[in-house]
C-alpha cells in the first residue's frame, strides 16, 4: 500500500493531536504556562457532553451549548483560583499546578462516569468515504478539516482584532502590556477559557474515534506536546500542520515498524516504535535549536523553590532508623510490604530532589531511570548474579543512561529539559520497557529472591536492609547539599553564567547531576523488583513520573523531606494502604489532585519549605530589627541595608 | 535547639504510631460477601483479585458472580463441611502496585485461597508472590505465560491460551491459509502473535501476518487497513472489551472481508449495541456454553443467578466465573482434613479430573506440554447472527481431528491439544 | 500651581527589601521633573511605585487628588498615567503600526504626525528598529492616548545626541501645550537642568534636596560633595 494512503489514514490521529495543540498553544500564549491537563479537560467536556447528549436526552445542539458552558467555566475557574496565584512563582510549580488538574479531572471521571471505554455515536457523518483507493471514514475527514478552519479563525482573530493583539502583546512582554493599559489577568482569564473551548471541542469530536474513558485522551500528552513544540508554541496554523503531520508519519510508519525484524533492526521495528516517534521529534528539534519556547517578558522571572540547608543531620537519620525498625517489627505483611514500596519511592523521590530541587535542571525522567534498574534487576538476577551485585550493577546501567539524558540538558533549560526529559520517559516507556524481546514471557522478567551473605532475605529481612539503605542515601544527599558541591551546585542553579564566570565547570555539574540522581533512582527500581519479585514495567510509566515530581514538589523538592512526602504518597506506598484499609481506594485521584491543588498554592516552594520559612521569620523577629535609617554623615549609603539572616 | 527538636520529634512518634496502629489493627480491603445462608462455623475465606475500576477490562461481573455463587453454596449446598464460604474480592484498577496491594492485605486477612483471579495486572506482576506466600489461585481467566505453568495456579479453562489458538484451529479446519493477527503492545499480547505464528506453521498455514496495536490509540483505522492490504483469509484480533467497538468498525470501514476472530471477553451487550451491526458474523471464543443453552448445568447456572443475582448480563465472563467457582467447591469439599492452604494445594496436586460445570472437563495428567496447568485447553466457536450466538460448524476437520472434542451437539476445539 | 502628581512620605520597595524612605515629589500640570541621584538612590523605584509595580509600605501617591494606591499596574495606565521604562517594554513581533493600535484612547495624539521617521517604516516590527526609533516608539506610544501624568526613565540612554534633542525638545512643547505632567529621571545631569524645570536629588532612598533647575545648576558642585560622595 502506497505510503501516501497510510498518509491520509493517519487524520484522525493527526486530527486528535491538531486539535489538542490549538488548544495548548492558545494557553501558552495568554500566560505562558505549558497545560498538561489539556487532554483531561477533552475527556471530561466530553464526558458532559455525552452525559446530556445520552443520557438526558438533550438536543445535539442543546448539549453542545450546555458543555461549551461548562469548559468556559472550567478555564475560568483553574485560572482565577489557582493559575493567578501562582504568576510568581517557580516555573515548577506551574507545571505542577497543570498535573493537580490533571489528576483530579481523572479521579472525578472515575467517581461521577462510568469507567469503562464507552464508544458514543460520532456528532458528524461517519460513513466511509473512499480516497485514492482507501476508505476512509469521514468523521476523521471532518475532524482534520475542523481544525484547519480553526486555526485559520485563530490566526486570523489574533492578526486582525484589537484582543489577538493584546494577546500577542502579553506573550511578548507582559510589563509593557500593562503599561499599555492591558489587563493581564482579563486577558488570561480568556485564553484559558478559549482553550478549554477548544479542548472540550476535541474531547467530543474525538470520542467516537478513540473511544471515551477517564485516561484515553489524557496519554496523547507526548505527541501533542511535539506539535506545539514546532510550532513553538506561537503559530497556531503550524500547530495544526505538525499534529496533522506526525498523525500522518505515525500512521506511514506503520509500513515499516511492525514488522518483525532480525537482531540489527530492532530501533525501529518492535513495539512502540511508531509511538516513540514525536518523542523523538521533540529530543532532536530542542537538541537543534536550543531553545523552542519562546522567551516571554513576565514581570518577574520564574524562580526555583528554595534549598535550604538540611537540619537535623545527625538526629533525623537516628530517628528514621528507630521509627522504621519499629514499624517493620509490628506491622502486618501488607503494611510491611507497603512501607517497602515508600522506602523505595523515597529513593526515587531522592534522585528528584538532587537534580531538580538542587541543580535546578527539570527532570521527568526519573521513574524511567528507575524502570532502567528495574529492567536490569531482572535480566541480572535471573542470570544468577546475587543480590549484593545486582544493586549497585542496576545503578550503573541507569546512571548511563542518565548521562544521556544529561547532554541535552547542556542546551535546553527550564520547561523545555522538562519536555525533553519527558519524551525520554516516553520512549522507555512505550519502546523498551514493554518490549517482550528484551525480556521474554519466558520468565526473565521475574526477580529472584533476595540473599544477603548465603542467607535468603525474609520480608522483614528485606525491609530492614532497605531502610538502611534509604537513611544512608538521605544522609548522602544531605550531605552534598552542605558540602562543596552543593553550593557550587546552588550556584549553577541560580545563576548559570556567574557560576561559570566564578570559574564552575557548568558542563560537568549537570552531567554528573544527572548520573548521579540516575544512579539513585535505578537503584529505588531495583528494589522495587527485589521487593515484588518481578520488574512490573507498567509501574514505569511517564505518569509515575510526574506523579513523584508532583508529590516530591509538594513536600519541597530541595530538600531530603519532600522525598519522604513522596514516598508516602506513592502508589502502593503507605498512604495508598492506609486509603485500601478505609475502603476509600477509589478517592484516591481525587484527594490526591485536591491536595495538590491547595498545596501548589499555598506553598508553592514546598510545605517543608513554608515551615522552614516561618521558622526563618521567627528566628529573625527574635534578633534585633535591621536597616535602621542610614546616618546622616554624607556617606554613600545608596545600597539597601541587608536584613540579618542567622548563617545556619 | 532543644525546644525545637521535641515537637518534630513528637509529630514524627505520632505519624509512625498512627501508621503502627493502622498496620496492625483490623481492616479489610474493599468487598466482602453477604450471604451466610444462616451456616454458624468458621468462614472459609477465600480472595479474588479483580480489575475493575479500568477503562480496558472490568470484571465488575465476576466479583458479583464471586458473592453469587458462594451465596449459593452456603444457602442451597450446605457450606463446606458446615462452614460458610465468604469471598472477598479486591479491585487492583489494573495498577501494578495496587495488584501487589490486593494480594497482601488477602493474605493478611487469612484466606485459605484464591478464587478466579481474572486482574489484568496480576500475572505479570504478583503471580510470583502468591507462590512465596503458599497460596493457591483456582479457575479465573489466564492470560501470560506464568499463569500457564505456574504450580500455584489452577485454572479451570484456558483464557488467552485457549481463545486465541481456538480460533486458528477453527480457521484452519475451515480451509483459510493465510492469517492475520492484531496483538496489543504488552509482552502478554507480543507472547500471543508469537505463539500463534509458530502454531499456524504447524496447522499448516502458508500465510501469517502479525501487528501491534496500542490499546489507548486515537484510531485504530491504521492498523486494520494495514490488516487488510494484506489480504488474509481470516484474522484474529487480541482485543478487550473497550476497544473492540471501534475495532469491529475499522474492519467494517476498511473492507476487510475476511472472517474475524475474538475471545468472548469483546462479546457483551455494550459491544453489540456500540458496534451496531459491525459486530454481525463475528467469531467468539467461547469457554463455556451459551447462556441460553439446554442442559441441566446451564439451567442450574440460570437459576442460581436469577435467584441471587437478578438482572445481571450473562456473558461469557460469569459463565467462567461460575464454573470457577463451582470447581473451587468441588475442590474444597474433597480436601481432607483440616482446610489450610497446604492441604488445598495438595488436594489439587493430585491432579483429579473435574467435570467443568458449562465448560469442558479437565484432565490434569493430560494437559498440554508447554502449559501444564490449563488442564482444559478447550473452546467453543460461536458467531454473533442477529443478537444471538449460533455454533459455528466445522465441515470436515481432516487431519485436525486431534485438536477438536465432539460432544453432542458441540464441537470443542483445543489450540494446544492434549498431550494424549 | 496645583500638583497633577503628589507623591507624600513614600515608603517602597521590592519583596521584603526597602528602598524609599519618606519620599515626596509633586508634579504640576505642564511641568517637567527632573529626578537626579547616583545609581541605587531610588529614582527609578520611584516611578515603578507611581506605576504600580513596586510594593508601598507607607505614604501615599495621588494623581488629581485621587490614591493610585492598591491600583494594578494596567488599572493605573488606564488612568492616565503613563510610564516608559527603562527597558521601555516594547512588543519586538509587533510592528509600529499595531503598538499604536493597542493605544487605549485612539485619536489622542497623532504618533505617526510627531514622528515621520515612524510613519515612513510603520509597517516594521518593534525588533528591528533603531535605538532611537525605538525610543520614538515608546515615547508616542505613551502620548497616544493623552496622558495626564508621564514618567520616563533615561530617555537618553544609548542615544545620539542629536535625537536626544528631538526627543526632549518633543517632549517639551507638548507638556507646554497640553497641560501634560512629567516626572523624569535622567543620569545626565546637563540634559536633566536644562529640559527640566525643576528637580529632586535622591540619595540612599531619601530625597536630599529639591530646587528649581536654575537653583540646582548653581549649587551642582557643593550638591555633589556633600550627598553624592565625590
Amino acid at each position: 500500500m502506497a505510503v501516501l494512503q497510510f498518509a491520509l489514514l493517519g487524520l484522525g490521529l493527526g486530527g486528535a493531536y491538531a486539535l489538542l495543540a490549538l488548544g495548548l498553544v492558545t494557553i501558552y500564549r495568554g500566560t505562558g504556562v505549558l497545560n498538561f491537563s489539556q487532554g483531561a479537560v477533552a475527556m471530561i467536556c466530553a464526558y458532559v457532553f455525552f452525559a446530556l447528549r445520552d443520557g438526558l436526552r438533550l438536543s445535539t445542539a442543546g448539549a453542545a451549548l450546555l458543555a461549551a458552558a461548562f469548559a468556559v467555566v472550567l478555564g475560568l475557574a483553574f485560572y482565577l483560583l489557582v493559575m493567578r496565584q501562582l504568576r510568581n512563582s517557580p516555573v515548577l510549580a506551574r507545571i505542577i499546578a497543570t498535573l493537580a488538574l490533571l489528576l483530579l479531572l481523572q479521579g472525578l471521571a472515575m467517581l461521577l462516569f462510568d469507567v469503562q471505554t464507552r464508544t458514543p455515536v460520532s456528532v458528524v457523518p461517519a460513513t466511509p468515504v473512499d480516497l485514492l483507493g482507501i476508505a476512509i471514514p469521514m468523521d476523521r475527514l471532518i475532524l482534520a478539516g475542523v481544525a484547519v478552519v480553526l486555526a485559520v479563525a485563530l490566526s486570523l482573530v489574533s492578526r486582525r482584532t484589537r484582543i489577538g493583539l493584546a494577546v500577542r502583546a502579553i506573550s511578548d512582554s507582559e510589563k509593557g502590556a500593562s503599561l499599555s493599559g492591558l489587563s493581564p489577568v482579563l486577558i488570561g482569564a480568556l485564553t484559558w477559557a478559549v482553550g478549554f473551548v477548544l479542548a472540550a471541542v476535541a474531547g467530543v469530536m474525538l470520542s467516537p474515534i478513540a473511544g471515551l474513558d477517564a485516561k484515553a485522551l489524557t496519554l496523547l500528552v507526548v505527541p501533542v506536546f511535539a506539535a506545539a513544540l514546532i510550532a513553538r508554541f506561537t503559530s497556531f496554523g503550524v500547530a495544526v500542520a505538525a499534529g496533522l503531520g506526525l498523525g500522518m508519519v505515525e500512521s506511514a510508519l506503520q509500513l515499516v515498524t511492525d514488522a518483525e525484524g532480525a537482531w540489527y533492526t530492532w530501533l525501529w521495528t518492535g513495539p512502540g516504535r511508531s509511538q516513540a516517534l514525536p518523542a523523538l521529534v521533540v529530543i532532536i528539534a530542542m537538541i537543534f535549536s536550543g531553545r523552542l519556547l519562546p522567551a516571554r517578558g513576565e514581570v518577574v522571572r520564574g524562580r526555583l523553590p528554595i534549598s535550604p540547608p538540611p537540619r537535623y543531620r545527625v538526629a533525623g537519620p537516628i530517628i528514621a532508623l528507630a521509627a522504621g525498625l519499629a514499624f517493620i517489627f509490628s506491622v502486618r505483611p501488607s503494611w510491611l510490604s507497603a512501607g517497602v514500596v515508600t522506602l523505595a519511592g523515597v529513593m526515587i523521590a531522592l534522585s528528584a530532589v538532587l537534580v531538580t530541587g538542587f541543580i535546578g535542571q527539570i527532570s521527568l525522567a526519573q521513574v524511567a531511570f528507575a524502570g532502567t534498574g528495574g529492567m536490569l534487576t531482572a535480566l541480572l538476577s535471573s542470570a544468577g548474579l546475587p543480590f549484593l551485585l545486582v544493586l549497585p550493577l542496576s545503578g550503573l546501567v541507569a546512571a548511563l543512561l542518565g548521562l544521556l539524558a544529561g547532554l541535552p540538558s547542556l542546551r535546553v533549560r527550564g520547561p523545555s529539559l522538562a519536555l525533553v526529559t519527558l519524551s525520554a520517559a516516553y520512549i522507555c516507556q512505550v519502546a523498551v520497557f514493554s518490549d517482550g524481546r528484551l525480556l521474554g514471557g519466558q520468565g526473565y522478567n521475574r526477580v529472584a529472591s533476595p540473599a544477603l551473605f548465603g542467607l535468603e532475605l525474609g520480608g522483614t529481612g528485606f525491609a530492614v536492609v532497605t531502610l538502611v539503605i534509604v537513611i544512608v542515601t538521605g544522609s548522602l544527599v544531605a550531605a552534598l547539599r552542605v558540602s562543596t558541591f552543593g553550593r557550587r551546585a546552588l550556584a549553577v542553579r541560580e545563576n548559570e553564567a556567574a557560576a561559570a564566570a566564578a570559574g564552575i565547570d557548568i558542563k560537568r555539574f549537570k552531567l554528573a547531576a544527572f548520573t548521579l540522581s540516575a544512579f539513585v533512582a535505578g537503584v529505588g527500581g531495583s528494589l522495587l523488583g527485589y521487593q515484588a519479585n518481578v520488574f512490573a514495567f507498567e509501574r514505569f510509566t511517564i505518569f509515575e513520573s510526574l506523579h513523584v515530581i508532583a508529590m516530591a514538589y509538594i513536600g519541597g523538592i530541595g530538600m531530603v523531606s519532600g522525598a519522604l512526602f513522596a514516598g508516602l504518597g506513592a502508589s502502593g506506598g503507605l498512604f495508598s494502604q492506609l486509603l485500601a484499609t478505609w475502603g476509600a481506594d477509589s478517592y484516591q485521584l481525587v484527594i490526591a489532585g485536591g491536595a495538590l491543588l491547595l498545596a501548589v498554592q499555598l506553598h508553592p516552594d514546598g510545605m517543608a519549605a513554608t515551615l522552614h520559612t516561618i521558622r526563618e521569620r521567627r528566628g529573625r523577629r527574635s534578633s534585633p530589627a535591621p536597616a535602621a535609617a542610614p546616618p546622616d554623615d554624607g556617606k554613600d549609603r545608596s545600597a539597601p541595608a541587608e536584613p540579618s539572616v542567622p548563617v545556619k | 535547639m532543644s525546644t525545637r527538636i521535641r515537637p518534630k520529634v513528637l509529630m514524627a512518634g505520632t505519624a509512625v504510631l498512627a501508621l503502627v496502629l493502622a498496620g496492625c489493627g483490623g481492616g479489610d480491603s474493599a468487598g466482602t460477601s453477604a450471604g451466610t445462608g444462616g451456616l454458624k462455623g468458621d468462614p472459609i475465606k477465600l480472595g479474588s483479585i479483580l480489575t475493575i475500576t479500568n477503562p480496558a477490562w472490568s470484571n465488575g461481573s465476576v466479583k458479583t458472580v464471586n458473592e453469587a455463587w458462594a451465596a449459593h453454596i452456603n444457602g442451597d449446598l450446605g457450606g463446606i463441611g458446615g462452614r460458610p464460604v465468604v469471598v472477598e474480592s479486591c479491585d487492583d484498577h489494573g495498577d501494578p502496585a495496587k495488584t501487589s496491594q490486593c494480594l497482601n492485605n488477602l493474605i493478611d486477612s487469612g484466606v485459605v485461597a484464591l478464587v478466579n483471579n481474572s486482574s489484568l495486572a496480576f500475572g505479570a506482576n504478583a503471580l510470583p508472590a502468591m507462590e512465596k506466600a503458599g497460596i493457591v489461585n483456582i479457575g479465573g481467566w489466564p492470560v501470560t505465560a506464568d499463569e500457564y505453568r505456574s504450580p500455584y495456579n489452577f485454572p479451570a479453562t484456558p483464557g488467552a491460551a485457549g481463545s486465541y489458538p481456538g480460533l486458528a484451529v477453527y480457521f484452519a479446519a475451515t480451509g483459510a491459509k493465510k492469517l492475520a493477527v492484531a496483538y496489543s503492545n504488552t509482552p502478554s499480547g507480543q507472547l500471543v502473535g508469537q505463539a500463534l505464528k509458530k502454531q499456524w506453521e504447524t496447522l499448516g498455514g502458508t500465510g501469517y501476518f502479525m501487528t501491534e496495536f496500542d490499546a489507548a490509540a486515537a484510531d485504530f483505522t491504521p492498523t486494520i487497513s494495514k490488516i487488510a492490504s494484506e489480504r488474509p483469509d481470516a484474522v484474529i484480533l487480541a482485543v478487550g472489551e473497550g476497544a473492540a467497538p471501534r475495532m469491529f468498525q475499522a474492519v467494517k470501514n476498511t473492507g476487510l472481508a475476511a472472517k474475524v476472530g475474538v475471545s468472548s471477553t469483546a462479546g457483551t451487550q455494550k459491544v453489540f449495541q456500540a458496534a451496531g451491526d459491525a459486530a454481525e458474523g463475528i467469531l467468539y471464543a467461547f469457554a463455556s456454553v451459551p447462556a441460553d443453552y439446554d442442559s441441566e448445568d446451564a439451567r442450574t447456572y440460570r437459576d442460581v443467578l436469577k435467584k441471587y443475582a437478578p438482572g445481571l448480563d450473562l456473558t461469557g465472563q460469569t459463565a467462567v466465573a461460575a464454573s470457577s467457582m463451582q470447581y473451587a467447591y468441588d475442590t474444597l469439599s474433597a480436601v481432607k482434613g483440616e482446610l489450610t492452604k497446604e492441604s488445598v494445594l495438595a488436594t489439587l496436586q493430585e491432579g483429579k479430573p473435574w467435570k467443568g460445570l458449562l465448560t469442558h472437563g479437565t484432565d490434569p495428567k493430560n494437559a498440554p506440554a508447554e502449559m501444564p496447568q490449563v488442564t482444559n485447553p478447550y473452546m467453543l466457536i460461536l458467531e454473533y447472527r442477529n443478537g444471538s450466538f449460533v455454533p459455528a460448524t466445522i465441515q470436515d476437520p481432516g487431519n485436525l481431528s486431534q485438536y477438536i472434542d465432539i460432544q453432542g451437539d458441540l464441537a470443542w476445539i483445543a489450540g494446544n491439544p492434549p498431550k494424549s | 500651581m496645583t500638583a497633577v502628581l503628589e507623591i507624600s512620605g513614600l515608603h517602597a520597595g521590592y519583596g521584603r527589601i526597602g528602598v524609599l524612605q519618606d519620599v515626596g515629589v509633586t508634579v504640576a500640570a505642564g511641568e517637567i521633573v527632573s529626578l537626579l541621584g547616583p545609581n541605587g538612590a531610588g529614582k527609578t523605584t520611584t516611578l515603578l511605585a507611581c506605576s504600580g509595580m513596586a510594593r508601598v509600605s507607607g505614604g501615599d501617591i495621588r494623581l488629581d487628588g485621587r490614591s493610585l494606591l492598591r491600583l494594578s499596574p494596567h488599572a493605573i495606565a488606564r488612568k492616565r498615567l503613563a510610564h516608559i521604562p527603562e527597558d521601555r517594554s516594547l512588543f519586538p513581533s509587533l510592528t509600529i503600526d499595531e503598538h499604536l493600535r493597542l493605544c487605549a484612547k485612539p485619536g489622542g495624539l497623532d504618533v505617526l504626525e510627531l514622528f515621520p521617521e515612524l510613519k515612513k517604516r510603520r509597517n516594521r516590527k518593534a525588533g528591528v528598529l533603531s535605538g532611537g526609533e525605538q525610543q520614538m516608539l515608546a515615547l508616542g506610544r505613551a502620548l497616544c492616548a493623552g496622558p495626564r501624568v508621564l514618567l520616563v526613565d533615561e530617555m537618553s540612554m544609548g542615544l545620539a545626541p542629536v535625537i536626544v534633542e528631538r526627543l526632549f525638545s518633543t517632549l517639551r512643547e507638548i507638556a507646554a501645550s497640553s497641560g501634560l505632567a512629567v516626572l523624569m529621571v535622567e543620569q545626565h545631569v546637563h540634559l536633566a537642568l536644562k529640559y527640566a524645570q525643576r528637580g529632586y536629588v535622591l540619595g540612599g532612598g531619601r530625597v536630599r534636596t529639591e530646587g528649581t533647575a536654575g537653583e540646582l545648576a548653581e549649587r551642582w558642585p557643593e550638591i555633589e560633595s556633600s550627598y553624592l560622595g565625590r
